[in-house]
């Protein structure tokens, strides 16, 4: 699930004026190197934040969103990846369980309970149901050889479903790039779904209007090399290159879907 | 000669070596179902890398992960045409070749791990002589794990899961032959449609191994697990015979040695991974039923049965089967 988690714009109206700003400059930044080495004392000091004012909804979902972007931006080391991946899901549930009604259990609720849970929602809760879905798709990937971990997954495909429900253009149609992932896990004889796959990925196209590079990366990655398309899978990729990675919120992301967008297209003549 | 026709022939004969070494270099194009970033595919990857470093480029491995070549079917056939050289298989798809390949799997055989471990370690080199006269040389067989029955209802007896609407994989009439054993009518679904079918209530009960039901969540739509294995799934890792004669024995003994490490870390993996997930289905709510003593009783009877025929009818070679009851009777009796 790589990087997506770090492509989310920020939540908007964040109280926070500090703290706004300084996750704009990180995301905006087209210095991978300094950012790289720069964020984890930015990181440190919306911990401090946090623990200041543990009940802020916009900076507990800000700072889930932040850790999961550098977890997945920058951080290759296993260990490191499911701390920074777990404390990103625990903030991420702080915020929802406090800024939306009876949402303080939802990992250990049964599944049907969360679903009609789920249902009740309406689109100005977009916001925290997509981080909570992006924190804990995060957090899966980080722990995929545990069981336990992978069963949350329908989980976090609800949750992507309904905010596809809700606002399917929120954070440049992020919620249609997670579904183009989930679908592609399989081949179709284990049950995966590509197809389906291929429409949310061509959807989430649109709705960014070609500014989040990082959806024909994992187009090309899932699908593409999942149905054994090597001209669509390097042509994709040979458009994020070309591309301008400049763009308000997605600068940080776009640079690093660039850099795995080269080392795809390097590893492609093993692969196809 | 001068020095530099020296020098011009050195480089002449070392290209000409450099020509001859590559007309030589092998490659084996391996078709399997996992998926790229599967524990079979890692590892498949890191044994390729191993095999052509020990052999100096000479063989070098080609995948086709994701089942892109298609279903076990069509990767023999295409193995048979040459355009593939081998596959990870079920042992399932291997049986039109090797029709014993499939005796771990017959139904109720295990009651546990260790009666697995304790069986295949006589067995499976005998399964492995097997496939190489039929023209297959494999490196081994990779456990998946027991399926268990699961459901919507609590079943415990045979009447009970009669009672319950099956699914059996669509195309797979091994599967269905082993349900209909037992006195169940299976409803034939694709894999894909199983978790909108258990949605629907178009079936209420699956029997897989608990590591797929969670990887295709599904454990979301059942609510039980009877706690008794049903039959054991595993997989192989096989390339046609006449490829790989082409290697030289040296050559022959790196991919044997190395590929055989690679199914082996994917065997011990599932046994980690299938626990991990029997724990995981527990965790998420999924409560466990026991047959009663009489219950079990019933369930081998019909398991019986089946093994019989499917022994009387040629479909598993009977001084396998006798050897494998000899081996289980063994271990059971140790542990009196």
């Amino acid at each position: 699930m790589l990087a997506v988690s770090g492509c989310a714009s920020l939540v908007g109206g964040a109280i926070d004026g500090v703290a706004e700003d300084l996750g704009a400059a990180v995301l905006d930044n087209p210095d991978v190197a300094m950012v790289r080495d720069g964020a984890p004392a930015y990181l440190i000091l919306l911990d401090g934040l946090v623990a200041r004012r543990p009940n802020e909804v916009d900076l507990l979902i800000q700072a889930s969103r932040l850790n999961s972007a550098y977890a997945a931006a920058f951080v290759d080391d296993a260990e490191r990846s499911r701390y920074l991946n777990e404390k990103a899901l625990r903030l991420a549930e702080r915020g929802v369980c406090e800024g939306l009604r009876d949402a303080c259990d939802l990992r250990r609720r049964p599944f049907e309970a969360f679903q009609t849970w789920l249902a009740e929602r309406r689109e100005a809760d977009v916001p925290l149901l997509y981080q909570l879905g992006a924190a804990w798709a995060g957090w899966i990937q980080a722990n995929s050889d545990d069981f336990a971990a992978v069963a949350d997954l329908a989980r976090v495909k609800a949750l992507m479903r309904r905010v596809i429900e809700l606002d399917e253009g929120y954070d440049n149609g992020g919620a249609h790039l997670y579904m183009g992932l989930f679908e592609t896990l399989f081949p179709p004889a284990m049950g995966g779904r590509p197809e389906e796959g291929r429409r949310h990925f061509e959807r989430a196209l649109e709705l960014s209007e070609g500014r989040q590079l990082l959806i024909k990366v994992l187009y090309a990655e899932q699908y593409a090399r999942l149905v054994f398309d090597r001209d669509l899978h390097d042509r994709l990729l040979e458009e994020v290159l070309a591309a301008d990675p400049q763009q308000p919120g997605m600068t940080l992301m776009n640079v690093v879907a660039q850099q795995r967008a080269a080392e795809l297209l390097e590893s492609a003549d093993e692969y196809f | 000669m001068s020095i530099s026709e020296h020098i011009r022939n050195a480089v002449v004969a070392g290209l000409l070596l450099a020509g001859a070494a590559a007309v030589e270099a092998t490659e084996l194009k391996i078709a399997t179902l996992s998926p790229e970033g599967s524990s079979w595919m890692e590892l498949l990857r890191e044994g390729a890398r191993e095999v052509r470093e020990q052999t100096d480029g000479r063989v070098t491995f080609k995948f086709y992960p994701g089942g892109v070549m298609g279903d076990d079917k069509a990767v023999l056939r295409k193995i048979r045409l040459g355009q593939l050289h081998g596959a990870v298989l079920t042992a399932g798809g291997m049986v039109q070749t090797y029709p014993s390949i499939q005796i771990y799997g017959l139904p109720l055989l295990f009651e546990s791990y260790e009666e697995v471990d304790h069986v295949r370690a006589t067995l499976d080199p005998l399964l492995l002589e097997g496939l190489e006269e039929r023209g297959f040389v494999s490196f081994g067989f990779a456990e998946v794990g027991f399926a268990y029955a699961m459901s919507k209802n609590p079943v415990t007896s045979v009447a009970d899961v009669q009672a319950q609407k099956v699914w059996s994989p669509d195309g797979d009439p091994g599967s269905a032959r082993a349900l209909e054993s037992f006195g169940v009518n299976p409803i034939p679904l694709a894999i894909a449609d199983v978790l909108s079918g258990l949605q629907t209530g178009l079936i209420n009960g699956v029997a897989v191994p608990p590591v797929a039901a969670i990887a295709l969540q599904w454990h979301n739509q059942l609510d039980y697990l009877m706690d008794m294995p049903l039959l054991y799934v595993y997989g192989l890792l096989a390339v046609a015979e006449r490829p790989f004669e082409r290697l030289s024995d040296e050559d022959q003994a790196v991919v044997r040695e190395v590929m055989a490490g690679v199914v082996q870390k994917v065997n011990a993996r599932a046994r980690q991974d299938q626990r991990s997930a029997k724990q995981a289905l527990l965790a998420q709510g999924i409560e466990t039923t026991r047959p009663s003593p009489t219950e079990v009783e019933e369930w081998r009877s019909y398991a019986r049965r089946a093994n019989r025929e499917m022994v009387e009818e040629g479909l598993v070679a009977a001084p396998l089967k006798q050897r494998l009851d000899e081996l289980l009777e063994q271990f059971r009796a140790g542990l009196d």
